[in-house]
């Protein structure tokens, strides 16, 4: 949820909702406009219990249907659970519908779960991952973006770049670091360490979280 | 009626040592954002004279001296280093007060290599409507860089004098003082939001500042800063680094003692005091206690003055070289994604590292850190695992006679030991990890003039705090073992000493004055002729032991007595179970 830049009053969709649509749940407390939607009608039918017994009900819409089927142009984020199947179908209909300015997110298996689940693979994404957290219990997230920016992390070495936007940290504005402002990558550490970055003459150390989220795109 | 609320605030704090003050219309403050160069200018105009105190109700330190204008005399208030006056960390709060409270005049220090930011933080000081005077510092480093400035033009578009300072030769420093009293209040209408201050900063910037960069390869300094800041070849330098640093440390401290400290003490002060005693007071336990086996008036000399004292001395010399270079930030970004791994960021290694010159300014210094979960858990391994400066140097005199590869092994332990520590405490401690926005100064080559001060500030504070009370500590001890108490002590502990540690029964004497000071667990223990064994374990006994009575009542008022409690237990359980565990284990090799 921190990767993909959550802010109230976004519409957000979240495919493969299950019977407990937890994720859902967060999102609609965040101040978010939540669609959940799930294939399986059992699934459907317990996932309304709950959200009834929470007292969520208006907040989050239910919709018995499948993921490939959705109109996802409306949304700015989409949420693909992991048991989603076939899950590069989706995203790749979700990234061509929704625009310029939405994101992805989804999450793959890691070790023992990549028997029981499928993953996709990197490689036919159709746009460069944005982000990407490991978590606990073999599962990672990964944030794709469907405008080409990347992060700072994937910048190159001396490569002027401008910043596109940047999260909400109260020290980051004062060293420079403020949309439309020209960075320069200087330097990385090893066990994902902190991205060194040249701005308004300043040497700046940031976190690899923090970096992530720093939008860049290629100077003139 | 902020006068009167603060007033009262300042009553209910008076109970607290250090010093309270609020800035008042005699008061000139210093505000610039970190690393400008803000105490360079603060030095040139105090003097020597100067105090550290506490801004009224916070932890928040700030330097006051005493800064003479035009024949009068100020108060001239260095204000902790911020940014933006946001108010969002405790730093940028009290420069906010301070500023409320309508001081004579300010001096705001900008740098010229960010200029845009400076000005946004100076938009937001000239909102206070007090005469103000600007300072352009590290100026010379702009130019070198290609950027060119035009202070005409600064000063007309601010409408306030604007003076080009380089801090460190005194440039311009004359200057500042002379225009203080001839700053206006800006009379130029002022941007009222965050997003027209940085429209209006970035319009000046560009208009005042030319950036001529001329690529003609990087510098030396640039190169340098590479190599220093990237894994490779960083990390190898950091080792090379450490360990010349180290090797400075014990060298320079080992030298000290042998050649000039001990002959001195042994040959000319101590056998005129011996014999003075000695014709004065009879033979008895008055005269043991004076120059006995733990006579107060040799140990109380001996320890504190010649056998810890050098290290003191070199620590604080190469700490304070590493300081002033500007290497520290550099390192710890090197050490922060390991740091991560157990919850702390790299930047943590400062006040880590100021713990082994003492605890207390170690735990102070994690004052500034807006998590208390960081501050806790660098509390905590300092108070467990980070010999002081004077327990290292009872920890040389102890065990580099032996083999300097035992000492070597002994920190190595301390730093396993402190990373262990880390991991339990990041699982048990709730509270996310902060995430690291770290500015690296430029690298400097340290200037003689102030590290000189700085290192003769430090001695003088261990002279104060730390020669002096082990002193009186020797004496109590003295007093404790010549009259048989300490005999007593030591057969009650028995069982723990001699039959869980294998040691002497002796080895009661270092545990008792262990609990005053750190290194009076481990100094004892150099004349007891024990075998090597005994040796490694009562220094590890003594590394995690008490964490000496300063560091418990610092701990206490930064945090509470529970967790001073609770710190206290976890030292003293580590240091028995690992103690008695080495003592078995050795026992099973050799």
């Amino acid at each position: 949820m921190k990767i993909a830049g959550i802010e109230p009053g976004m519409r957000v969709m979240q495919v493969g909702c299950g019977p407990y649509p937890f994720s859902a749940i967060m999102l609609a407390e965040k101040g978010c406009r939540v669609e959940a939607i799930d294939n399986d009608p059992i699934a459907i039918e317990k996932a309304g219990e709950v959200l009834e017994k929470l007292g969520l009900k208006e907040k989050i819409d239910l919709k018995l249907i499948d993921g490939y089927e959705v109109e996802y142009g409306e949304f700015d984020r989409v949420f693909v659970a992991m048991h989603v199947e076939p899950k590069d179908r989706v995203l790749q209909k979700a990234i061509s519908e929704m625009g310029g300015k939405g994101k992805v997110v989804f999450r793959n298996p890691r070790g023992l779960l990549k028997l029981f689940y499928s993953g996709v693979q990197l490689k036919k994404l159709p746009s460069p991952i944005f982000s990407r957290i490991k978590e606990k219990l073999g599962k990672e997230s990964l944030c794709i973006s469907s405008c080409r920016v990347k992060n700072l992390t994937e910048a190159g070495f001396g490569e002027e770049l401008i910043i596109k936007s940047v999260p909400a940290h109260p020290l980051l504005p004062a060293l420079g670091i403020r949309p439309g402002k020209k960075v320069c990558l200087k330097g990385r550490q090893y066990f994902n360490g902190p991205f060194l970055a040249l701005v308004d003459g300043r040497k700046v150390a940031l976190g690899f979280d923090l970096a992530q989220l720093i939008e860049v795109q290629g100077g003139e | 009626m902020s006068g009167n609320k603060n007033r009262n605030r300042k009553r209910h704090h008076c109970g607290q040592k250090p010093e309270k003050f609020k800035p008042g219309e005699k008061s000139i403050l210093l505000i610039g954002p970190p690393n400008v160069g803000k105490s360079v200018f603060f030095n040139y105009f105090t003097g020597l004279e100067a105090s550290v105190g506490n801004y009224a109700g916070t932890t928040v330190e700030f330097s006051r001296g005493r800064m003479a204008i035009r024949g009068f005399q100020y108060d001239l208030i260095d204000v902790p280093g911020t940014y933006t006056l946001d108010a969002t960390n405790p730093a940028e709060k009290v420069a906010v007060d301070m500023l409320k409270q309508r001081p004579a005049g300010i001096v705001c220090v900008l740098d010229a290599n960010s200029l845009e930011s400076g000005l946004y933080l100076l938009y937001q000081v000239l909102e206070f409507k007090l005469p103000t005077v600007v300072a352009i510092n590290r100026s010379d480093l702009a130019r070198e860089r290609g950027y060119l400035t035009d202070f005409n033009t600064l000063e007309s578009e601010l409408g306030i004098p604007v003076i080009e300072t380089v801090a460190l030769t005194s440039q311009g420093l004359e200057a500042v003082r002379e225009k203080i009293f001839s700053a206006p209040v800006s009379s130029e209408p002022l941007p009222e939001v965050s997003s027209q201050r940085w429209e209006r900063a970035e319009k000046i910037a560009g208009k005042a500042q030319k950036i001529k960069t001329s690529r003609s390869g990087e510098t030396k300094r640039q190169k340098l800063d590479r190599w220093l800041t990237n894994p490779w070849p960083g990390l190898p330098l950091a080792v090379l680094i450490l360990s010349f640093i180290f090797a400075i440390i014990i060298g320079l401290g080992m030298g000290l003692r042998q050649y000039i400290l001990l002959p001195f003490f042994r040959g000319l002060v101590f056998p005129p005091l011996i014999q003075g005693v000695e014709g004065i007071i009879p033979p008895g336990i008055i005269r043991d206690i004076l120059i006995g086996e733990y006579g107060f008036l040799i140990k109380g000399l001996e320890w504190p003055l010649a056998l810890v004292f050098p290290y003191v001395l070199s620590f604080y010399f190469a700490l304070s070289v590493l300081e002033d270079s500007g290497y520290l930030p550099r390192f710890g970004i090197l050490l922060d994604g390991i740091m991560a791994k157990i919850g702390l960021r790299g930047s943590n290694i400062i006040p880590l590292l100021l713990g082994y010159g003492c605890a207390i300014p170690g735990i102070l210094g994690t004052r500034a850190l807006e998590s208390k979960k960081e501050r806790i858990m660098i509390s905590t391994m300092i108070s467990l695992a980070v010999p002081c400066i004077s327990q290292s140097g009872a920890f040389f005199a102890l065990l580099a006679e032996v083999s300097i590869l035992v000492v070597l092994a002994l920190f190595a332990f301390s730093i396993l030991a402190m990373f262990v520590a880390g991991l339990v405490m990041d699982r048990l401690l709730p509270g996310k990890r902060m995430d690291t926005v770290l500015e690296i100064p430029e690298l400097l080559f340290p200037r003689p003039r102030f590290l000189g001060r700085k290192v003769l500030m430090r001695i003088k504070g261990y002279i104060f705090n730390g020669a002096v009370p082990m002193v009186m500590a020797v004496g109590i001890a003295s007093l404790f073992y010549e009259t048989g108490i300490l005999v007593f002590v030591g057969r009650i502990l028995s069982p723990l000493i001699e039959q869980w540690l294998r040691l002497p029964q002796e080895a009661a004497v270092p545990l008792v004055l262990g609990i005053v000071r750190r290194e009076l667990a481990v100094l004892p223990l150099v004349e007891m002729g024990l075998s090597q064994t005994q040796l490694l374990v009562g220094a590890i006994v003594a590394l995690f032991y008490v964490p000496c009575i300063a560091v418990l009542a610092t701990l206490a008022r930064e945090f509470n007595l529970k967790i001073a409690a609770l710190i206290l237990l976890v030292t003293v359980a580590t240091a028995f179970l690992t103690g008695g565990l080495l003592a078995r284990i050795l026992e099973l090799i050799f």
